[in-house]
């Protein structure tokens, strides 16, 4: 990518100076240098958002030039990083400009640029939060500590805990729409989607504390 | 020994191996015959290989957008449930015909969007589709 931007910057370098040497200094002449140059900056633009992919992953092993990230796959990468090139950002209520040193280890990270096998060179590196997704039937309603006990279609089990903060809904099968819904609503049999931020920390009791639950009313598939 | 027992030993001895070399390369299947029954036991018979899979051809996973908002566009078997969530949004529709098609908002960084179809309301189970889009203006 790198080597095409510099081939490319290179002929248009010799292009221009060339005409400058040869005199052609008419308008209509440097009309057209100006039409090229606009086509070439145009075609560079295409090509590097044609080859910058983007891969989220934990980071670790943070180091001078280079740190590695674990995607949600398992699948690790190496992602270089350039002191010139390499733009750091972190994403909250607004993005804001980072450097280097505020990255640190189980960051969850977005690493744009060009992927060469599992080897990123980083143009991007942003500072995210990653989310989680899951359904499953209600088994148990906890109205005291307003938790929720989740079958997977996995056979996992979850308990999703329903904070004052968690976004509720459940499907309203007569209009296809959404309302808003009370913890008390919710009955063993319903089914629920769930949203919640994942930390890299290991969770050996499925428990998480939900971002979102949207309910799909036990009612829908009785009809 | 008489002559007549010993031919009847004789005897019975000639009809049982002809009835052993009968079973063992006639009537036994062949090893290819075996494989081809086992895999016709093999092969699921359900009604469900006929249901018509959920499937999203835009956006694709991992792909950048450079604005807020994106087209999901996909099929799945008529008159199905499809819920699309992400953490900052969610859609409900119902597909009148097999292709459905909604703009999506999308929120700066990673996106998690799951899509959810429910084809049968006798089944819990829902068709899913997850996609990881990013949301990153440059």
């Amino acid at each position: 990518m790198k080597i095409k931007i510099f081939v490319l910057t290179l002929f248009l370098l010799i292009f221009i100076t060339a005409s400058a040497v040869i005199g052609q200094d008419s308008t209509g002449e440097l009309e057209e240098i100006q039409e090229f140059k606009d086509k070439l900056a145009s075609k560079v633009a295409e090509l590097q958002q044609n080859e910058d992919k983007a891969i989220a992953g934990f980071a670790s092993d943070i180091n001078e030039s280079s740190l590695k990230i674990i995607t949600s796959n398992n699948e690790k990468y190496s992602v270089e990083l350039d002191d010139l090139l390499t733009k750091y950002f972190s994403i909250g209520n607004s993005i804001t400009e980072k450097s280097k040193e505020d990255i640190s280890e189980d960051d969850y990270l977005i690493v744009t640029g060009p992927v060469n096998g599992d080897i990123i060179s980083a143009n991007g590196i942003y500072i995210d939060t990653q989310y989680v997704s899951g359904s499953g039937i209600v088994s148990q309603t906890d109205q005291s500590n307003l938790a929720l006990t989740i079958i997977t279609l996995e056979n996992d089990t979850f308990t999703i805990d329903v904070e004052t903060s968690t976004k509720k809904q459940i499907i309203n099968i007569k209009e296809l729409k959404l309302d808003n819904v009370g913890f008390s609503t919710i009955k063993a049999g319903d089914v629920v989607h769930f949203i919640y931020k994942k930390s890299n920390e290991e969770n050996k009791n499925n428990r998480y504390s939900a971002d979102k639950i949207l309910v799909v009313p036990q009612e829908y598939f009785s009809k | 020994m008489k002559k007549e027992t010993t031919l009847a030993i004789v005897f019975g001895v000639l009809m049982g191996l002809i009835v052993a070399v009968i079973l063992i390369f006639i009537l036994r299947p062949s090893g290819e015959d075996r494989v081809a029954q086992s895999d016709s036991v093999l092969i699921p018979k359900s009604g469900e290989a006929n249901i018509m899979p959920l499937d999203i051809s835009e956006p694709s996973d991992r792909e950048i957008s450079l604005t807020d908002t994106i087209k999901i566009t996909g099929k799945a078997k008529k008159n199905s449930l499809i819920v699309i969530e992400s953490a900052i949004s969610e859609e409900v529709l119902s597909n009148k015909e097999e292709s459905f098609s909604i703009n999506f908002p999308l929120a700066f960084g990673e996106n998690l969007i799951t899509i959810r179809a429910y084809v049968d309301k006798t089944q819990t189970v829902p068709q899913i589709k997850t996609l990881r889009v990013y949301y990153l203006e440059e």
